[in-house]
């Protein structure tokens, strides 16, 4: 059986310096996956160009045994749409838009909304116990509620992956904890298989699925 | 999702009070080109349609002067297509009120028939004349006013001395252009014939072509069959350098007034900047949820004709409250005794507005192209780091 992700002999460039070189893994479908390293370790390019946000140098990408880069455009969109749940770092809400209309950015980028998907994801708010934001503006949340407003979005139109980008980076160890338990809790939820990158020792020590990357290359 | 990209776009203040100022300077530039190409097409309708009221479609007049209009002149008329003709006897004379006086073309006409060709509407008593309305203006005359004509009388009387008659003012006409409003002083041929002694004779006949009929083939068709004595003109060729200046002027104005739209596409460049570097952070963000290229480029689209499609609405209501300032307002006239006509109105055409609104278009897209490549050429990661981080 083939796993969910295949990565292969994967490099990225950018100008004369190696983000990535060599690197090869694979991810099967339902599992928590942790890529530790340090800044500028390549962890978070890895983590981009399996999310479909960039192209590689060379190498190759397989999900569900079709390559990402063999993708044109428009199905490379719906991938990044509706296949994958980016949870960045720096949360990355519009400040133009309440909460809500934040969190159904995919649903209407996709032209899939729908009073399920809405219904999906109050049930997610609830679940966060973040309902009473929904309305606001992000300018009106505290960090931790911003949060998570960008895994209800993330989580908004059920994806098969999810991808968090230093998750906990601006949270205390406690927060931390709990935030890593519920992204897999709803993973688990949602059947999605997740790979959270971090530099933070603490938080990879919760994954027994890990891999470390070390000036770009897997140690 | 258009609406809302759109949101992202139009909820920050500064980007749409941004592309309210840049719709403005494109919509003053495109309506200064519309403006003096309208002008230009105004003057060029005005002078045809002011010297249509003199000689109809096309004349002739014979190179000895005074002829009879005989059968074989009528038959040679009708077998060009035309059905309405009108013979007019003129001759030079001098207009004399008070210690005023000016050097003036008397124009004897048969009013029922020269009113079919010039549309002039006027009848007059025998000891009845009409002025035009600068010449009204410039003797001081109205309506039931004496005014003496001096004419030559032919070859009986005094030799030398002339025929002065006196007349009312019956009508005060309008050709719309100065010149002939100034000059021109109808009177019943009859009368006027009588005054100078010229029996039946006339020196002139005037002519209106059927609609289906090309202007051209008639003049040619009436040079060939009438004998060569006659010359034949169309009612614009006394004006032809000056409407082949006006064409030639028009080009080239249209083509000098692309940099005035070029200078307000700037603006516009300026705006496709401000937007990418203010909004890139949502553009990016976008892209990373799912919006394909093609939205992005469609939207981008939607943008840049939308600024267009309002500039050219706003560009064509300046130009209604321009020509409206034009015709209504009299230090907006025009020294009539310099450029013919004492008005000038802003005539368009649809192929004008085509042009101008066509070429604004070209512009914004090459602008919108180049932009369009920029951001694509970034890839999300790298805008999503350089905006975020």
């Amino acid at each position: 059986m083939s796993s969910l992700i295949e990565v292969s002999n994967l490099r990225k460039v950018y100008g004369k310096s190696i983000a990535l070189s060599d690197v090869s893994l694979k991810m099967e479908a339902g599992q928590h996956y942790c890529i530790q390293g340090a800044s500028g370790s390549g962890k978070s390019t890895l983590l981009y160009l399996i999310g479909g946000l960039e192209n590689c140098t060379s190498g190759e990408i397989k999900i569900e045994g079709r390559s990402l880069f063999g993708l044109n455009d428009e199905s490379l969109a719906k991938y990044r749409n509706s296949y994958v749940g980016f949870v960045f770092q720096f949360h990355f809400l519009l400040p133009s838009m309440n909460c809500l209309d934040n969190i159904l950015l995919p649903a209407r980028i996709g032209d899939t909304y729908s009073k399920k998907i809405k219904g999906h994801v109050e049930k997610l708010a609830e679940r966060l116990q973040i309902t009473h934001c929904l309305k606001k503006y992000p300018f009106e949340l505290s960090g931790g509620e911003q949060q998570r407003i960008n895994l209800v979005r993330a989580l908004s139109l059920s994806p098969k992956l999810l991808l968090c980008d230093e998750p906990t980076g601006n949270l205390d160890s406690a927060n931390s904890e709990k935030v890593i338990t519920l992204l897999k809790e709803l993973s688990n939820l949602n059947h999605a298989t997740l790979v959270v990158v971090t530099h933070d020792n603490g938080i990879a020590g919760k994954f027994s699925n890990k891999f470390f990357l070390k000036d770009g290359a897997l140690a | 999702m258009f609406k809302s990209v759109l949101t992202i776009f139009f909820k920050d203040l500064s980007i749409v009070r941004f592309i309210v100022g840049v719709i403005a300077g494109l919509a003053f530039s495109i309506s200064i080109v519309l403006g003096t190409i309208g002008i230009m097409d105004g003057f060029e309708f005005s002078l045809k349609e002011g010297l249509k009221k003199a000689t109809g479609d096309l004349f002739f007049y014979s190179s000895n002067g005074l002829f009879e209009l005989d059968e074989n002149i009528e038959k040679i008329i009708k077998s060009s297509g035309v059905t309405q003709y009108s013979t007019i006897f003129q001759t030079e004379g001098f207009a004399i009120k008070g210690e005023k006086s000016r050097g003036i073309l008397v124009k004897g006409v048969d009013f029922e028939s020269f009113f079919k060709i010039s549309k002039l509407n006027f009848s007059l008593k025998d000891n009845e004349l009409a002025i035009g309305s600068q010449l009204a203006k410039t003797l001081g005359l109205k309506i039931n006013d004496e005014l003496a004509i001096a004419l030559a009388n032919g070859n009986k009387g005094f030799k030398g001395l002339p025929e002065i008659s006196s007349f009312k003012v019956g009508s005060i006409i309008s050709h719309g252009i100065h010149e002939k409003d100034l000059r021109i002083v109808y009177l019943s041929k009859n009368v006027l014939q009588k005054a100078t002694n010229a029996g039946s004779k006339i020196n002139m006949v005037i002519l209106n072509a059927p609609k289906n009929k090309d202007l051209d083939d008639i003049k040619y068709f009436l040079k060939e069959k009438l004998s060569d004595r006659f010359n034949v003109k169309l009612f614009w060729e006394e004006y032809r350098s000056l409407f082949e200046a006006v064409k030639v002027e028009k080009t080239m104005i249209g083509l000098i007034f692309q940099l005035v739209v070029i200078i307000a596409i700037f603006n516009v460049l300026a705006f496709i900047i401000f937007i990418s570097e203010r909004k890139s952070q949502e553009v990016f963000l976008l892209k990373a949820l799912g919006l394909p290229n093609k939205r992005v480029f469609q939207i981008w689209l939607l943008i840049i004709l939308g600024i267009w499609g309002l500039s050219c609405f706003a560009s064509i209501f300046l130009i209604k409250i321009f020509g409206f300032l034009l015709t209504n307002f009299s230090f907006m006239q025009l020294p009539g005794e310099i450029y013919h006509l004492a008005q000038l109105k802003i005539t368009l055409s649809l192929y004008d507005y085509l042009m101008v609104f066509g070429l604004s278009l070209l512009w914004l897209l090459i602008l919108f192209g180049l932009g369009y490549l920029r951001l694509k050429s970034r890839s999300i990661l790298e805008g999503l780091r350089k905006e975020f981080i």
